[in-house]
């Protein structure tokens, strides 16, 4: 099926590819996370502030709005990523303001990470890390349906299998 | 105590058969500097536990013989009156100056202890090179096992250090692609046989890498696997080897004596001291020093605030000094008598003050290449050659070959030129000097895009990239030369980024991701077309040369190789 697709698409913002987006729990899974770092920084402001002092509603509403700024950018971070399987490569566009886009060769690909963590799993989804013998050069494809990461995983390590080469 | 006399220069260990009471692997035992097969598990030299404890186990020792002695006489002399101005620790030691025969007895004691710990890690110490790998095991109580295999050897170090130089021995650092800690170190061996074990190794990893060529191209593992991909291809030998473009009529094999290898350049000390002392941190420490004099001199005598102040602020940039002192000295021990060589397959590298060191660099481990001059060097036209190996530098610990990606700590033109023919014969020397001191709109050349003029206003001209048949050129820098090259079979993986900034003027920045070290290939503020084009070329040549592994770089004495700038250009 990607043998149609034509590597010279590949551009930072071009939708011409069947560029795919990555699961939509991974933005709830961030929002708790992030959740579970600030609302007790909002609560403790909030208690501090009814019963000491009122100047602390201050602190409640910058974290508040930290909260909410937050939110904000998980959604744009999330739907800013997007990712391909070209027929020698796999594409990873990341990112609005600073955009980026790794394209990582299968004859590259030393190992690949596919990790869960408990708040994931339960969300059904995992990220896939893709290593090359340099540690900068990996991509990270966070938040993968499972059985997707895992189908994946198997795919991408058969075709760098095939298409080796030395470092 | 169940050994007689277990210290480490005893007798003893040389005849370690007469202790076969150890459990598990009855091995062969050899002497040291005996030309046991390597294939055969074999102990490190005797006396390496006592310069890996090195100066500290010295000085331990030192002071613990002198204590003995001073407390013997003092014994014998029937103990003089004590010191009672003397407190603390020699209270607490009073009971054993009051009882020589106890004190000698704890001393010999913990000699004994220190000994038998030395000669148990000697003992347990073994390595062999067999079946594709070199394995080590050592430890008594943490047994630790570690193996490389030898076509993931990426280069061999002989490493001296002073005490080691002392006691005619050597540590042998086999290097291996991988995380930080991922050396095999034989520490130690005695000089020649560590330089027969690194000859050999080199053989055999070279051996093995002869394979490499058809390997690659039927996509299987070397390590042995039937071919499943296309096996008529793998049938076709190559001609070439892969790497360095040259002809393979020396194969790498035992053929060659890597001692005898060319001498292609030294640096002489005075240059590289010099060198040294040209650096940012001592140019900063000069003026300081100036600006202080001058002060001082005008304050003679008027004024006594601009005295203080200066006597105020000197101790502060005291530990400053002191760290770029440091630093300088430390990298002139370094790059002391450098030495580089060609043994026809691999560059040697030979360098140290103190800590002598040799590596040895197989060419076709080489990832990237780079030609520094910073600022200071320019009115000599000096440059420093560094490369990229997978698995060497960037090593935090620093001991395993901290800084050996270094092959031209200092040279001119010329010599940087050389080198880097040495590293990279498929590099046309006109063009790496168009790259080196080419300041815009060479043929060629890509240069940045006159919009980033406001992102980068000196080095807008220059700054580009240029694409020949086997490499990627970048260059950068009006003020601080740096050009990098990078063969396209090496590109490990491609990176497209854009900045709010960058975003704006319409531009991008296009990374060509090697293996850690130095070497970093990096073109920015490209027109956002052109940098998209690059990489999609770029993909596609590093696909080629992946795939066709080398045949495509064949005549390596053309004047120029690099192609016409890409048709997307124009666009």
């Amino acid at each position: 099926m990607t043998s149609a697709l034509d590597p010279d698409a590949v551009t930072l913002r071009g939708d011409e590819l069947p560029w795919r987006p990555v699961s939509p729990a991974l933005r709830t899974v961030r929002l708790i996370t992030l959740s579970v770092w600030l609302v007790p920084f909002v609560l403790a402001f909030v208690v501090l502030a009814v019963l000491l002092w009122p100047w602390f509603w201050i602190g409640a509403v910058v974290v508040a709005a930290l909260l909410a700024w937050g939110v904000w950018l998980i959604g744009r971070q999330v739907s800013a990523i997007s990712w391909i399987e070209l027929p020698d490569e796999i594409v990873i566009r990341k990112g609005r303001v600073f955009r980026s886009l790794v394209s990582i060769p299968y004859g590259r690909l030393q190992y690949i990470d596919v990790q869960s963590g408990p708040l994931m799993r339960s969300r059904g989804i995992a990220s896939c890390e893709f290593h090359t013998a340099s540690p900068e050069s990996g991509g990270t494809l966070p938040g993968l349906p499972l059985e997707e990461a895992e189908a994946l995983r198997g795919r991408l390590a058969a075709r760098g299998e095939a298409q080796r080469a030395g470092l | 105590m169940p050994v007689s006399d277990p210290r480490m220069p005893a007798p003893d260990p040389r005849m370690p058969a007469a202790n076969p009471g150890l459990p598990r692997q009855v091995v062969p035992e050899s002497r040291p500097g005996s030309n046991t097969p390597l294939n055969e598990w074999q102990h490190l030299h005797p006396l390496s536990p006592l310069v890996r404890g090195g100066v500290v186990g010295i000085a331990v020792i030192g002071y613990a013989a002198t204590q003995f002695v001073d407390d013997l006489l003092r014994g014998m002399g029937g103990g003089e009156p004590e010191d009672p101005s003397e407190g603390g620790i020699r209270d607490g030691l009073g009971f054993l100056l009051d009882h020589p025969l106890a004190t000698s007895g704890v001393l010999l004691l913990a000699l004994l202890v220190v000994g038998l710990v030395g000669w148990l890690s000697w003992r347990f110490a073994k390595f062999r090179v067999a079946a594709g790998q070199i394995e080590l095991r050592k430890g008594w109580l943490f047994r630790e096992h570690r193996q490389v295999p030898l076509e993931r050897v990426q280069a061999i170090e002989i490493s001296r250090p002073l005490l080691a130089q002392l006691t005619g021995l050597s540590q042998v650092i086999v290097q291996s692609a991988g995380g930080g800690d991922s050396h095999l170190k034989l520490a130690f061996l005695g000089a020649r046989r560590a330089d027969e074990v690194r000859r050999e190794l080199i053989a055999l990893a070279g051996r093995r890498d002869e394979v490499r060529p058809a390997v690659r191209v039927d996509g299987t593992d070397p390590s042995g696997a039937t071919p499943s991909g296309t096996p008529a291809t793998a049938s076709v030998p190559s001609a070439i080897d892969p790497a360095t473009g040259r002809p393979a009529t020396v194969p790498s094999t035992g053929l060659l004596d890597p001692d005898e290898g060319r001498e292609v350049l030294r640096v002489p000390n005075s240059r590289l001291f010099v060198a040294t002392i040209l650096h940012g941190g001592t140019i900063f420490l000069g003026a300081v020093a100036l600006v202080a004099a001058s002060l001082a001199l005008a304050a003679y005598g008027s004024s006594l605030e601009v005295l203080t102040g200066a006597a105020i602020a000197l101790p502060a940039i005291g530990p400053l000094a002191f760290g770029i002192v440091v630093n300088r000295v430390g990298e002139l021990l370094k790059h002391g008598n450098f030495r580089l060589g060609d043994t026809g397959t691999a560059a040697r590298v030979q360098h140290g003050l103190t800590d002598k060191r040799t590596t040895t660099i197989p060419l076709h481990r080489i990832q990237a290449v780079a030609m520094v001059q910073p600022l200071w060097w320019r009115p000599f036209g000096w440059w420093r050659v560094n490369v990229n190996v997978a698995g060497i530098g960037h090593d935090p610990t620093g001991e395993a070959g901290g800084d050996d990606t270094t092959v031209l700590p200092v040279g001119t033109l010329d010599q940087a030129l050389e080198v880097l023919a040495l590293l990279d014969p498929v590099i046309s020397a006109d063009d790496l000097r168009q790259a080196a001191l080419g300041e815009g709109g060479e043929p060629g050349w890509t240069t940045v895009s006159e919009r980033a003029r406001s992102l980068d206003p000196l080095g807008w001209r220059r700054n580009g990239f240029a694409v020949s048949a086997h490499s990627l050129m970048v260059r950068t820098g009006r003020l601080w030369r740096r050009v990098s090259v990078m063969p396209h079979a090496r590109v490990q993986s491609l990176t497209l980024s854009q900045g709010p900034l960058d975003r704006r003027l319409d531009l991008a920045t296009v990374t060509l991701v090697s293996t850690p070290g130095p070497v970093s290939v990096q073109v920015q503020h490209l027109e956002a077309g052109t940098a998209a084009g690059l990489l999609r070329d770029e993909a596609a040549r590093s696909r080629a040369a992946r795939q066709i592994s080398g045949s495509a770089c064949t005549t390596p004495e053309v004047p120029s190789q690099l192609e016409p700038p890409p048709p997307h250009e124009e666009r």
